[in-house]
């Protein structure tokens, strides 16, 4: 339950933050910040929590972007699958971990969305917004040291 | 393995063929029919007035951002318009000033052909306090024809006129007014429709009195006060009514006498020229 609440009130600061950086970045350098919170719940909550609320932060990324409805949750939920067989597996707390994880991430997300991209025709030619990549990258890096804290902090993570 | 055990080993990837083909009917929304695409936008549509609150709350303090940047603006625009409210004040004050002068100009000329008198009008610029019931100062728009002496009218609808009082001084356009109720005004009048004369004099106030009345005169309370017509002021002008009857200490009758008018609301006077 307390796992739960606190997913809760994640996901709606990341909502907010998500607004906050989309009027602050240009669309081709806003940070996903949905991806690294993924790759943060596949790590350290587990291989089914990582599937859920991937596929549940897709459907609000979907609905709230207006995007090529359906593709973040695919997308996503993909994501927290494959990232959810490192669960245990790996120490999460590591910062090499880390980097590695959130580097793997951003691939498998833009490779996945650029060929999916191809095979629906819906950005034409304009790959500029793989330059977001790079955003994700150094602030989701931060996004997950501060959510590995939270996540400690309530003891949901330990 | 029971198909319990096979669930509980492999739940995630249950989880993900499901929640798989669900994201792949939601992105085949886009190319099937436009029926399930007018669904998809329904639904998209439904769901995000739930962003509503999020956006208000992110922009929020952008809005406020931007107010706080446009003060400066805010505030010179203010004081501009300050400024400008300013002048239109001052230009109606002059635009009723102006209106009330030719208004009174107009009712005077009218007046002067009805009467066949040479009339003028007069505005009351000042009055001083300590001498309100004394004299008080009018603006004359031509000075040249300007006498002392001359008296001064007040008129009243429909069809009344009042003597206020006579020019004391000139002084270019502005002149004196010496004022009925002075002391040291003193006025021929008469009873009206009776053949009674006396001396008007003023009292700093709004009672007068007529001395000077004979013994044998038949003076009665009510009975109404108007000029002479001795001297330059014409004859039959209104002042006021006797409220009473007294003896004074030189032996004749006097009357006191109440102004008809309010001659502490003077402001648009008229200058009668005799004839």
């Amino acid at each position: 339950m307390k796992k739960f609440f606190v997913n809760l009130i994640i996901i709606f600061f990341i909502l907010i933050l998500d607004t906050l950086l989309s009027k602050i970045f240009p669309f081709y350098l806003r940070p996903n910040l949905w991806l690294v919170y993924i790759v943060f719940v596949s790590l350290f909550l587990g291989h089914t929590d990582g599937v859920v609320v991937g596929f549940i932060v897709g459907v609000i990324y979907d609905i709230l972007h207006l995007t090529f409805f359906g593709v973040n949750t695919l997308l996503l939920t993909t994501i927290g699958y494959l990232f959810g067989w490192l669960y245990r597996r790996v120490n999460g707390n590591l910062y090499n971990v880390q980097v590695l994880s959130l580097l793997l991430s951003c691939l498998v997300y833009y490779g996945l969305y650029f060929i999916i991209s191809l095979l629906f025709k819906f950005i034409g030619r304009n790959f500029i917004y793989l330059l977001s990549a790079l955003s994700t990258f150094v602030i989701g890096f931060l996004e997950l040291q501060i959510l590995i804290q939270v996540y400690k902090k309530y003891g949901v993570v330990k | 393995m029971t198909i319990n055990e096979f669930v509980k080993k492999n739940k995630p990837t249950i989880f993900f063929f499901f929640f798989i083909s669900i994201s792949l009917i939601f992105l085949s929304t886009q190319t099937i029919t436009k029926y399930i695409r007018s669904v998809r936008i329904f639904f998209v549509y439904f769901f995000s007035t739930t962003y509503l609150p999020v956006y208000k709350i992110v922009n929020y303090p952008f809005d406020t951002f931007n107010k706080f940047i446009q003060l400066p603006y805010m505030y010179e625009e203010n004081v501009k318009l300050k400024e400008f409210v300013k002048k239109l004040y001052f230009e109606k004050l002059h635009y009723y000033a102006v209106f009330g002068k030719k208004q009174n100009e107009q009712l005077v000329n009218e007046l002067s052909k009805k009467y066949n008198y040479k009339l003028f009008s007069a505005e009351v610029i000042s009055r001083d306090c300590k001498n309100w019931y004394n004299e008080c100062i009018v603006l004359v728009d031509n000075p040249t024809i300007l006498k002392e002496d001359m008296p001064v009218i007040l008129y009243v609808e429909p069809d009344k006129f009042y003597f206020v009082g006579r020019i004391w001084t000139i002084e270019k356009n502005i002149a004196k007014v010496l004022l009925i109720t002075n002391p040291l005004s003193m006025l021929p009048v008469r009873i009206k429709d009776k053949p009674i004369y006396g001396v008007l004099i003023g009292n700093s106030s709004i009672i007068l009195s007529m001395d000077y009345i004979l013994l044998e005169d038949d003076v009665k309370l009510g009975d109404i006060v108007i000029t002479s017509g001795i001297g330059n002021i014409p004859e039959g002008i209104e002042i006021g009514k006797v409220i009473d009857i007294d003896i004074s200490s030189t032996g004749f009758k006097k009357a006191i006498v109440k102004l008809n008018y309010n001659i502490n609301a003077l402001k648009n006077l008229i200058i009668l020229f005799p004839q």
